[in-house]
């Protein structure tokens, strides 16, 4: 659905992006993460069409996205700092994408109003950062777009409507197939919602898998091991961690295959656990990282 | 919902409506004030001129013309406060990213901004002529060439202002731009010659050159005339000019055009738009400042400073500081920092050998300019302290003036208390102008000295087409023009009196047409009288005698009715020499005036 191939762009000789790929498969919800300043915002800007790449490739369906507004017709936008005409209400700015979007719904409009209960006729400049966050959810939301771009989304929502909002989206991508990008550094959220994760650094993709494909990919493992043993050579440890006789390990590896392979050393005592999806952006990040690495150990 | 029914026309219009409507819902006050003003400029100033304060009985049609010319300055303000309107969201990221994910082509994005900024106010033009036609105060035709004028102001301007926007990503620097693209040619120029002409010899302080068009809004002010005579024939002057700078308008809305399909969205903020630009941009303010700081320390530096050398080394100073200040400022612009200092300076280093070498190459004449002196056969005619030379012969002595001035520059310029000053141009066949300037300090001693500056001068000075250009009135001197005229003896001290009352003697008008026919005009034509010398006054006390004559003509501007300060002066007022030998026989011939040289009469100079 959306691709980006080689990407490079950079701004006053500092390369922001380089060389990056990035593919989100059609009906997914891709979270996109990344330390600050790995390039994830300047990423999402060529994905809606803001910015002109230096060279590469930004491709919806297969065809090239800048300046082709058929393509970008079928994008909806929600920036991290939210712009609104400065004299303009809520039904204002929203006659306003009614008329720019052909595919604007004004009765899903209407009925998001029950979610989203501000009055239409307020201010957005007199609106607090959440609720303009609403509004413009609301907004977006009504564009019935194919593809939903979302740049730290949710920041300043409470809880309750954090959770309306990814609800809406939500069955939005089950109805509709609409994909969904986010950027976050809410990592908790994004494993509660995503189904595929990239995770970037200095411009690059690190990563790039299915949520799950990505979390088996990488195994916690606590483990005690009698005296004299030791672990087994070639594991994959990316980091590891003794208390006493207590070892944790994260490895790159499959759950049953590091298991099998740990038990030639006789363990007293192996505990499998799952990984969050912060731990897998940190530890995949501490790989190439040196600083990541340091606060880790 | 399918892929196909998303699908919206591929086709790139040319304007976007909505995107219309709401910048003129949002900015609709701004056109407004335009609207209010320009109402104000033509029916209402009109008809408050022709009630109240038309002294001169000209015309509703002139003034239609002459607001029509004052609306260069509202078109000059209106132009960029709505080009910053329109073009607002291109200078914040926020508005950029929000404009720029839209689904509408920056071709379209930008006619439709660039429109809705510039055609509210040719509709108030055309309202305000349409209300003006009905309510039928002036000719339709005047009407209308008010609208052309009107019009064509608010393209320019329009069309400069739309560069400027393309140029900068900064609000603030918007309107800077502006005024720096509007007033750059006149302060460079100005600048310029401020600066070299401390220092190289013969360069004048002022006039013009072809940067002064890069200012439109002063070559408009200056060539755009409107007149009326008396029989109310109205003339408009300067449409030329006014049309290709209404060309030149359309031409910077297309560079603005075509800047904008190219400009990357995230320079919102930045002080310079294109990154091709930036080089251009910091080397102008390197050159400029240089130009600027050394100009600005000159006029507050004594003139007696500058002379030759030590002037040429002192702007060379002043210029490389200016050059230090503005390659930095540059970039303290540009990377909005003061830690600029680490960044690449080789550029500086360039730059400051260019201006070195333009000072001392100016200063030691190795581009030839004070040394330049036209061919003869090449020039047109010349123009010495304000009075055209067109005869060959006199031509020649200008040239030979001149180049006795070249000569003598190592004397002139040492001088420290010049006391005159010898402007000298020539027009050339091919329309070009070469001006030079000398300050010199004159001794009259040499007046009679051949290949003398003063010798040269005088020659040219009192020459008869010259001394004609001086006095000759514009009116021919018969009985019936000659209002009154008087011989009178007038003194070179006017705060002394001097014992003696003055003699004064009226003139009937048939004699003072006769007085001017047969001596004075033959005098003049042989150079007899009129003639001028040097300040110290020597050879005036000897040369001239204690008359003058003063004829008065009847004013020639026959609506000028009773009130003398419409009436245009014309006559001939001149002290009478005593090389003035037909003037002086018929003054002692029919009067009993006693005409003596200064020197006699008071015996000092």
């Amino acid at each position: 659905m959306i691709e980006l191939r080689e990407l490079t762009k950079s701004f006053d000789g500092f390369k922001v992006l380089n060389g990056l790929n990035l593919n989100v498969p059609k009906g997914a919800v891709y979270g996109l993460v990344g330390p600050n300043g790995a390039g994830k915002s300047t990423a999402i800007r060529h994905m809606v069409g803001i910015y002109r790449q230096d060279s590469g490739e930004v491709l919806l369906d297969g065809r090239p996205l800048y300046e082709n507004p058929e393509l970008k017709s079928r994008i909806s936008y929600i920036p991290d700092d939210i712009f609104y005409f400065p004299q303009a209400s809520i039904w204002e700015m929203k006659e306003f994408y009614r008329k720019i979007y052909p595919e604007f719904d004004s009765q899903r409009y209407k009925e998001l109003g029950e979610i989203f209960n501000i009055d239409d006729k307020r201010s957005m400049r007199k609106l607090s950062k959440g609720m303009q966050k609403q509004a413009a959810f609301r907004i977006a939301i009504s564009l019935r777009p194919d593809v939903v771009i979302m740049d730290e989304p949710v920041d300043g929502l409470d809880p309750v409507m954090r959770r309306q909002v990814w609800s809406v989206l939500l069955s939005d991508v089950a109805e509709r197939g609409t994909t969904v990008l986010v950027s976050s550094h809410n990592l908790r959220e994004l494993e509660d919602v995503c189904d595929h994760v990239g995770i970037m650094n200095h411009g690059k993709m690190i990563v790039e898998r299915g949520l799950s494909e990505l979390q088996e990919s990488l195994v916690k493992i606590q483990l005690a091991l009698p005296e004299g043993e030791n672990l087994p050579q070639g594991l994959d440890i990316i980091h590891q961690n003794t208390t006493g006789r207590l070892q944790q390990l994260i490895l790159r590896g499959s759950a049953e295959e590091i298991t099998q392979r740990l038990s030639a050393a006789h363990p007293l005592f192996t505990d499998v656990l799952p990984l969050t999806l912060e731990e897998i952006f940190i530890y995949e990040l501490g790989g190439t990282e040196s600083e990541v690495k340091n606060a880790i150990i | 919902m399918s892929l196909e029914a998303l699908k919206v026309k591929s086709k790139t219009p040319l304007f976007n409506k909505t995107i219309i409507t709401n910048l003129l819902k949002r900015f609709w006050p701004i056109w407004a004030g335009y609207f209010v003003l320009i109402v104000f400029q033509l029916p209402v100033n009109v008809l408050s001129q022709l009630e109240t304060a038309n002294y001169l009985n000209q015309s509703a049609e002139f003034f239609v013309l002459i607001s029509g010319n004052k609306t260069m300055t509202l078109s000059f303000v209106f132009s960029i406060i709505s080009v910053m309107a329109v073009f607002s969201y291109l200078y914040s990221s926020r508005s950029c990213g929000m404009i720029c994910a839209m689904p509408i082509k920056r071709e379209t994005m930008f006619i439709s901004c660039a429109v809705t900024g510039l055609l509210p106010m040719i509709l108030s033009d055309i309202a305000v002529v349409a209300v003006s036609a009905i309510m039928g105060f002036a000719q339709l035709k005047y009407l209308l060439l008010w609208l052309g004028i009107t019009v064509m102001g608010n393209i320019l301007f329009y069309g400069m202002a739309l560069l400027c926007a393309c140029l900068t990503g900064n609000i603030a620097i918007l309107p800077l731009l502006y005024l720096v693209l509007n007033f750059t040619g006149s302060v460079v120029q100005n600048a310029f010659k401020n600066v070299f002409s401390r220092f190289v010899y013969g360069m004048r302080q002022w006039g013009g050159s072809v940067l002064g068009y890069l200012t439109p809004i002063r070559v408009l002010g200056r060539h755009l005339i409107v007149s009326e005579d008396p029989d109310g024939i109205i003339r408009i002057a300067g449409m030329g000019y006014l049309a290709v700078y209404c060309v030149i308008g359309i031409g910077f809305a297309a560079a603005a055009f075509l800047i904008f399909r190219k400009r990357q969205m995230e320079t919102a903020g930045d002080i310079v738009a294109l990154k091709s630009l930036k080089p251009i941009f910091k080397y102008c303010m390197t050159f400029g400042t240089a130009l600027v700081l050394a100009a600005l320390v000159c006029n507050v530096l004594p003139p007696s400073v500058f002379r030759g050398t030590e002037a040429a080394a002192i702007v060379l100073l002043l210029m490389l500081a200016g050059a230090v200040l503005g390659w930095y400022g540059s970039e303290m612009m540009m990377q909005k920092s003061f830690h600029v200092f680490k960044y690449n300076f080789k550029g500086l280093v360039f730059s400051c050998l260019i201006i070195g070498f333009a000072i001392t190459g100016a200063e030691f004449n190795l581009f030839g300019y004070e040394n330049h002196v036209p061919k003869l056969e090449n020039v047109k005619y010349a123009v010495v302290n304000f009075l055209n030379v067109k005869e060959r012969d006199n031509i020649e002595k200008v040239i030979q003036l001149h180049r006795g001035l070249i000569l003598s520059k190592s004397e002139n310029e040492k001088s420290r208390n010049p006391n005159k000053i010898i402007s000298i141009s020539y027009v050339m066949n091919n329309g070009r102008e070469i001006a030079r300037e000398y300050t010199v300090t004159e001794h009259p001693e040499r007046f009679y000295e051949k290949g003398t500056t003063e010798n040269n001068y005088y020659s040219v000075e009192n020459c008869p087409e010259l001394i004609k250009q001086r006095y000759s009135p514009a009116t021919k001197v018969t009985e019936n023009t000659v209002a009154f005229c008087q011989i009178y003896e007038a003194s070179p001290f006017p705060y002394e009196s001097q014992g003696e009352p003055a003699q004064t003697l009226m003139l009937s008008p048939k004699q003072a047409a006769e007085l001017f026919n047969q001596c004075i005009l033959p005098d003049m034509e042989e150079g007899l009288i009129g003639c001028d010398y040097p300040a110290d006054g020597e050879l005036y006390f000897q040369n001239m005698s204690n008359f003058r004559v003063e004829i008065h003509l009847k004013p020639q501007n026959k609506d000028a009715g009773s009130d003398p300060a419409q009436e245009i002066w014309d006559g001939f007022f001149c002290p009478i020499d005593m090389s003035a030998k037909r003037t002086i026989r018929w003054i002692n011939e029919n009067t009993d005036l006693n005409v003596k040289t200064l020197r006699e009469v008071y015996g000092v100079n």
